[in-house]
Formats: structure tokens, sequence, C-alpha cells
């Protein structure tokens, strides 16, 4: 037998069937036996019986032939009594038939019976109509009758109780027959002298056409419930006294913001018993500097976010303030915030003793001088001292809370990532050197693995890194040199013994490298090279590098090559320990030297002889032209009669002049050539040009000359007076020389500075010269261009060599028919 | 005017000329000649030999390139030797040189006044005896 609630729930099923087939109270019909659920559906819709052969629940198939039993499915009524449930009877057919499928009375007698409440039915006037099994053996149980209760009327009974519960069920009863109530409940205890025992009352009405035919009462056990529910509040109890032997203050607090509840450690905390804070606004608690952010806090936890170690201060009942950290969470559900508060006050002042800690350390790391810098696991900077700000140019205040590889990207394809993250993973220091190219700088780095991250030491060591890599440039230089140079260079012990020498000597001297190694390089030296030489090499040690004059060395085709050397002591040295000698042969160099001398000697001694020569043939030249002179000058004094011979004489006089101005002007050329600079004197220009003028002042008047003079710029020159005159005289009397006929003559000197200069421009309105024409004959010896009186073409070529025997130059600038310039420039002196 | 002359020149037309000249300018009362360094100092030597002659050449005109003994032999011993006993003695050197060492040489000496450029004319004489006076 088996008992439907509804129509999918087993709500009870007899120990017969559970023999049969083990099912739990509870399992859904329509999981169990599908093809149950129609005929279900029509018992509970009609609410009247249905007697069926057929094996709906499936089961029978497996233990009984079919057709050897018999199902019959009741409506049973529920308390508002609708059909609420199905009762199925399963009956084996080879039983009796009459007793089994007896009456739908016996049949719901039987369905009372199974079930473990104490049911009654009583009619509308409270009469008991039927009870069940478990109220007879109830009774029979409790010292009361086991038979006899049909007919009795129940209300009666309860009212003659005189127990408050029966009285109040009676009148449950009473209401539900009469329609005030269409159910009555009641809890109560029912305890016997054994055993504690809770009962339900329940009082449901059975309807019949709209009409209460019947009430079924029915007593339910609920001690077990009721154990429950004494156990929850025990253990409530018990958790408030957890709660309240906590140390925190735990409190729900309301929507409101006021306490509902709070545990006892507000005693400690706060000063106030749990129940003076009940109602109590918690706001009003908070210091007054906390309030906002304590708001500003509620408001994030109704906003859905849990709140964890918020700290706030409250005011103690006492008027002190305590430092609070608090946990709290907002039950939407149930609109309370549940929260956990604790004493803050150790906390805070292991904090501050903590910050005095860390105080120290700070500035014990803002004074070292290494740059160091504290990473949190997630490479965010947490610390950097001033000299890691100043090494990577960040600010803490910024860089803080940052991640390093987003300050410097560039560095996670460097050493920086990879060592980092091995400091982690191996939790092992690591060391390394590497260059930031952001900050242009390598760095040295020292990292520690902590806890919390890493600690980062670092300096910035570029300068040793230059070095190091200038060093290392050095050396392959040095190498380039040693092995692809001109230069040969060996290392020798302090007897001069070769350890070592460069291949480069193969090349140069034909010497193979291993003929030199462990010879005396001084056997190589020319005999007459090898005292001097000796002596310098023993003045090593004093003087620590010396460059030798060239000597002679001998080569592998036994010729003398001219080498130039410089040694330097490099025996303390421990990576070469040797006299390192650097060697050039120059041989070359040497001879044409020596070529050049020789020259120079041979020239030398060529331009005396000539030079000799020279005056000897003046001096031979001049001596009977003197005679001739002198004798014509005496011949004047005597009177010629003859005609003829006057003229010859006159000729004679007339040659002999000529040869000898050629001669006189020779001389003079001939001493401005070889003299030697002359030195300089000072000497006012104003004054040679008044002096030259004052010579030349007869053609100056015969030319009409306008002669203008300016010497404000350089008033003084130093130079040889002769020349200056000379340069005056000639450029003058050429001016006047060279004059146009067809206009005045007018010359300008004037004088100038320039960038390491002075110069003295000639200037007049002459006739000019074609300098395309004679410009490359101009100044040479004996040109002439102009068919004028007393042109000899020798002026210019005089004072050019005057000019250039002082260092200066001279350039002409001229037009024909308008003009000529010279400008003379001396050298500043 | 001067009293003697001596001229020291191998060039015979370049005596002949001073001859001429020192008429003209009425120079000099008495002129010795020598063709070079050594006869000059053979003069000077029968000078020195006799015995309280006290007149002497107190000009002396000087050639320099001469065969046998040069005018700067001539000084040289002239100085050495002679100098002492003829202390008047004042030189001008006549030549035709271009060569600027001898000008600077002829300074080294104390009695040597200047050098002169031939040829010797009148005109020159009368300069030079108008800077002896002077002395």
């Amino acid at each position: 037998m088996l008992l439907f609630w509804g129509k999918e729930q087993f709500c009870f099923l007899n120990d017969a069937y559970y023999a049969r087939r083990p099912v739990s109270i509870g399992s859904s019909a329509v999981d169990l036996c599908p093809d149950l659920v129609p005929l279900l559906e029509q018992v509970l819709t009609t609410g009247t019986a249905v007697q069926s052969q057929e094996d709906l629940l499936g089961w029978s198939k497996l233990l009984i032939p079919a057709g050897k039993i018999s199902f019959s499915y009741s409506p049973v009524f529920g308390d508002t009594g609708k059909p609420a449930g199905a009762l199925v009877t399963c009956t084996e057919t080879i039983q009796a038939e009459p007793e089994t499928m007896g009456t739908g009375g016996m049949a719901q007698e039987l369905i009372l019976d199974n079930l473990s409440a104490h049911i009654a039915v009583l009619d509308p006037k409270g009469n008991i109509i039927t009870v069940n099994e478990a109220w007879r053996k109830f009774s029979a149980d409790n010292g009361g009758p086991t038979t006899g209760f049909v007919g009795s009327n129940y209300l009666l009974i309860c009212r003659q109780s005189g127990e408050d519960e029966a009285i109040q069920i009676a009148e449950g009863i009473d209401k539900v027959l009469r329609g005030k109530l269409t159910e009555f409940t009641l809890d109560y205890p029912c305890h016997s002298p054994t055993q504690q025992r809770w009962f339900r009352a329940r009082v449901t009405p059975v309807l019949a056409d709209g009409l209460i035919t019947q009430v079924v009462v029915k007593h339910q056990d609920i001690t077990e419930k009721e154990k429950n529910w004494l156990l929850t509040q025990k253990a409530l109890q018990e958790k408030q006294n957890i709660l309240d032997a906590s140390l925190d203050m735990i409190c729900t607090i309301d929507p409101e913001g006021r306490f509902i509840q709070v545990s006892r450690a507000c005693r400690n905390i706060l000063g106030y018993d749990p129940e003076e804070l009940q109602g109590v606004t918690f706001l009003n608690l908070v210091s007054k500097q906390d309030q906002v952010k304590t708001i500003r806090a509620t408001e994030r936890l109704v906003a859905g976010e849990q709140l964890y170690n918020f700290e706030n201060s409250y005011v103690r009942k006492d008027g002190s303030l305590v430092p609070m950290a608090w946990s709290a969470r907002w039950e939407a559900k149930e609109e309370v915030f549940y929260c956990v508060a604790r004493d803050n006050t150790e906390r805070k002042r292991i904090e501050e003793q903590l910050n005095l800690q860390e105080q120290k350390t700070r500035t014990i790391l803002e004074s070292i001088t290494d740059g160091f810098g504290v990473l949190d696991k997630e490479w965010k900077i947490t610390y950097c001292n001033p000299e890691a700000e100043r090494i990577l140019g960040i600010t803490e205040e910024t860089a803080v809370g940052t991640s390093i590889w987003d300050i410097f990207p560039e560095a996670i394809s460097l050493k920086f990532y990879s060592e980092y993250q091995r400091a982690l993973v191996e939790q092992e220091p690591v060391h390394f050197e590497e260059y930031l190219p952001s900050i242009q700088a390598w760095l040295e780095v020292t990292a520690y693995p902590s806890e919390d991250g890493l600690s980062i030491y670092f300096k910035d060591v570029t300068e040793r890194i230059k070095d190091k890599q200038a060093l290392e440039l050095s050396e392959q230089r040095f190498k380039a040199l040693v092995q692809e140079g001109v230069d040969m260079i060996g290392i020798l012990d302090q007897e001069g013994n070769v350890t070592y020498v460069s291949p480069t000597i193969e090349q140069i001297l034909g010497i193979p490298v291993e003929f030199l190694i462990g010879k005396n390089v001084f056997d190589f030296i020319h005999e007459e090279d090898r005292e001097w030489v000796f002596q310098y090499f023993l003045l090593l040690g004093s003087v620590k590098q010396m460059k030798l004059d060239p000597f002679r060395f001998l080569d592998a085709q036994q010729k003398y090559r001219w080498i130039e050397t410089v040694a330097t002591d490099l025996l303390d040295s421990p990576a070469v320990g040797g006299i390192v000698v650097n060697a050039r042969d120059i041989t070359q160099r040497i001879q044409q030297a020596q070529e050049r001398e020789d020259l120079i000697r041979e020239l030398t001694l060529t331009n005396n002889d000539l030079r000799q020569f020279t005056f000897i043939t003046s001096h031979n030249f001049r001596a009977p032209l003197s005679n001739l002179i002198g004798l014509l000058d005496l011949m004047q004094d005597i009177p010629v009669e003859n005609p003829l011979l006057a003229e010859l004489i006159t000729g004679l006089q007339t040659s002999t002049n000529a040869l000898n101005n050629t001669i006189n002007d020779l001389t003079d050329i001939l001493i401005i050539k070889s003299s030697h600079s002359k030195s300089g004197e000072p000497i006012r220009l104003r004054e040679v040009f008044d002096k030259i003028t004052n010579q030349l002042s007869i053609a100056l008047v015969e030319a009409q000359a306008d002669v203008s003079f300016d010497d404000t710029q350089v008033p003084v020159v130093n130079y040889d007076r002769s020349y200056i005159e000379s340069i005056f005289l000639n450029l003058l009397s050429n001016s006047i020389k060279y004059r146009s006929y067809d206009r005045k003559l007018k010359i300008s000197i004037t004088t100038r500075e320039i960038e390491n200069g002075i110069q003295l421009v000639f200037s007049d309105n002459g006739i000019g010269i074609d300098l395309k024409r004679y410009g490359n004959r101009l100044f040479g010896l004996y040109q002439r261009f102009h068919d004028r009186p007393n042109s000899k073409g020798f002026g210019l070529y005089l004072i050019k060599s005057q000019i250039e025997s002082l260092g200066g130059s001279i350039q002409v600038e001229s037009k024909v028919n308008e003009g000529t310039s010279f400008i003379i420039t001396f050298k500043k002196q | 005017m001067i009293n003697q002359v001596l001229y020291i020149d191998d060039d015979v037309t370049a005596q002949l000329i001073f001859r001429l000249a020192s008429n003209k300018a009425a120079f000099a009362t008495e002129v010795h000649t020598a063709t070079n360094g050594q006869q000059a100092l053979d003069y000077y030597q029968q000078l020195a030999e006799e015995q309280g002659n006290q007149s002497y050449p107190h000009l002396v005109l000087l050639d320099l390139d001469m065969p046998v003994m040069g005018g700067w032999e001539f000084l040289d011993n002239f100085m050495q030797t002679y100098y002492v006993q003829f202390p008047d003695t004042r030189v001008f050197i006549v030549s035709s040189t271009i060569n600027p060492e001898d000008k600077q040489k002829a300074a080294q000496y104390a009695c040597v006044l200047d050098f002169v450029s031939k040829p010797i004319t009148s005109e020159l004489l009368v300069t030079l005896s108008h800077r002896i006076e002077k002395q």
C-alpha cells in the first residue's frame, strides 16, 4: 500500500510494499512510474476510486505474474476536503478478496490506521465518528481508554480536561465547525512522565457540497521537530555566547544605521553594555573626523562591496577615542549590516612602531649611495630611494604603484626582466650588469627576493663600463696594430733578449719571428750605434718611456735599416713584464733626408761660389769703369779743338755713363737679393712722402700733379728706410713718367690696415697698362711697355725685390687710359 | 791742404787719375803711391828706420783687391806694427767692391774713417778734405 500526495510524491508506503520494492519517501511518481500519472490525475480530479488489474506501478512484472494482482486507487481528501492524494492498494488476488476489497469505509479506515498521526473524524457536533489506530494506541499508552471513542463528544472531552491547550483545541474545532476558521493549528507540549513530547493539533473540515460535514482532528507528534527547534535555539544561544566570548565586537545594524544586536565585546571596546547600544545610531559614536569616510564606507557596503579592515575611531562611553577596524557586509535580503569590529589600539601601536622602524629603514635607505627600490609581486614599485630617483630619472611620488615595465618597457627584453623573474622564481639573489637605453646608463644590479617581491640595489656604472669598453677597443686596436700595422712591436727582457715580436717584422725586416725570439737585439744593431743605444737602454727603469734617435738594424739581407723606436718600461706590469719596443723602419725617410741635406749643402756652396763670383766680376767691371769715368771727368777741363774729337769724347762719356748705370742697378739688385732679411725700424710714412715729393718737386710741378696722401690709418710702419724710400720714389716717378698728357695728373697714396698686414696703395689716373698683355712681365727686369723718356724697366723689378725680401707683396690693378693702382702689403710686425 | 797722402792701388790708371784729381783739387802737397800692401809696408818700414823723421802721411787711400798683399792684410800688419809709431794715420778705403761684408769689416779698424767708391774725382777729394779737417 502506498500513498501518493498530490500526483507526484510518495508520502507513505507500508512494509508490505517496501518489502517488494524499496523506494524512498518523497520520490517522484513521474520518475518512478510514469504510466500511473494519468490514472492519478483522474482520481485526483474526480475524487472517485478506480480499480484496475493493470500494473501501472511497473514492479509486478518482476515479482508477481501478471493478472495475479489487483490495484485499487482511492482518493484521499486533504485538509481542504478536496482530493489531495491517492491511496494505491496492491492486492495479490490469491488472497481473500472480500477482506481486502471491502467497503470504501473499510478502505478509509485502513488508510487512517496506517497513518502515524492520531486522527479522529468528528461530526458537526463534535462527536467522534472514527479514530485511527494511532489514536487508540496513544490513548492506551497514556493510560486512556482503548475503545469507546466513537460517539463521545471530543469538544466536551477537551473542555473537561481543564488543560489550556485542550480548551484551545476545543475552541479551534468549534470555530472550524462553524466555518469561522478554515483550519486550526496548535503546537503544544504533552510531556509524559518519561519523555518530553510536543504535538501539533490540526483541525481541518471535510466539505460535502459546500457544507462542513465532518472535521478531521489530527494530533501529530512533532517532538523531533520541536527538539530540533530547541536545539537550534540552544545553538543560537551558544553562538551568541561564542559571539559574546569573542574579543571582537560583532553586531548587526539596521538600514537606518541603528544597532540591532551587539556582542558583549562592546563593553571592553566602547564601554557600553550591548543593551545600551541597541537602537543607537552607530554614526553618533564615530569620531567627528572619521564620520565622512565612515558614511562613504557605508555607501560602498550598500553598493555590494565588502569591507575589510576599514579603520575609524569611536568615542567610548568615557569620551576617549578608540581606533577600530571594521569588516562588514550588507545583507540585502535581510536588510541588515553584519559587522565585526576590532579594537585597533594595539595594532595601531604596532603599526606606529613599524612606521617608526620603517622610517628608520627609510632614512638608512635614503642615505645609501646605491639606488634602492622595492617591487611587489606584480612588479609595482612600492619604494625607491632618492639615489634611485636620480639614476632612473623618476620620482617616488609618481613611480610608486606603477609597474616598472610600464616605466621602462624596453627593459622587458633586457636582462632586467629575465633576472628579476629568476630571482622571484628561484628565490635566490641575482646580480647582473645591463644597459638601460632610456637613461643611457649601465646599471649594476643586485636583486634580493623577499616575501613581498624584490628588493633591488643598483649603481650607475656607466663610467666603469665605458672605461672597460675603451680598454677593449684599445686592445683591439693594439692587436690590429701589432698584426697589420707598419710598426714592429717587440718585448725585451732586461738584457735586451727578445721575448716577443710582432709578425710585422717579417714583412718589414724579412726576419722570421721564431728566428728573433731569444736573440739579443744588440747583436743586430750597427756597431757604431750599439754603444749609445745600449746607454739609453740602461736608462730605462728610471725613465719609463723614451724615444730613441734612429739607429741601424740588421735585416735579413744583412743590410742595415734605419729604425726609429719608442721603448717603454713595462717590467713591473704583470701583463707584460718586459720592455715594450715600438719600432718603425724609416730607412727611406733617413735616406731622403740625407739626400736632401747633401743637396742643400751642395746648393749652398754653389750659391756662395756664385756670389763671390758676382762680387769679383762686379769689382772687375767696376774698377776699369771707374777709371773711365775718372778720366772723362778730368778731360772735361781740357779744351778740345777738334770738333770730331769733341763728338767722340761726348759719345764715350754717354756710353760710359750708361754702362755705369747698368752696373749700379745690377749691383743694387745683387745686394738686395743676397742680403738676409734686413731688420726693420719704425718709419713715419709722412716723412718719407715729404722727402720724396721734395726730391721730385720739379717733375711734379712740371706735370701739374695733384698728390694726396692719407696716412691716418697707418702712420708708422716697421721697415727698411731705404726700401720704403725706393718704393715711394719709383712709384711716384712712374706715375709722373706714365701720366696721361690729356689730363692733369692725380696721385693718391693711402694706407689701410688689413688682417695680419698693412697696405700702402698708390693710385694714379695715368695711361695705365694692358695687364692682359703685359701683366706677367710687369715686374720683370728690364721690361718696358711704353716709350717714355727714362724708361728703363728697372724700377718695378727693384721695388718688387725690395718688398719681397722683407716678406711683403705687391699687386697691380690697371685699366688702359684710366689709371693704375699698386697695392703693397707689408707683414704686420 | 793735406801734407802727405799715401795712395795704395795696383791699378796704374787709378793712380794716374788720383794724381791728376789731387792736383786739380789741391788735395795734398805730397802723394806717395804703392801698388800693393807689401810695398806700402816696405814704405813704412823705411820711414820707421829713418830716425828723427817726424813727417809721415796722415792720410792713406787704400784699395782692397791687390796682388801680393791685399788691403785687409796690409791693414792688419800696419795696425800691429806701425800704428803706434804713426798714430795720426787715417785711412779711407777706396774700392770698387760691392761685397757688403767688406764695409762691415772696415768698421772694425779704428783708423779707418770710411769706405769710398771709385772713381776718385776732384769733387770727392774736396769732400774728403772737409771731413778730415773736421776731425
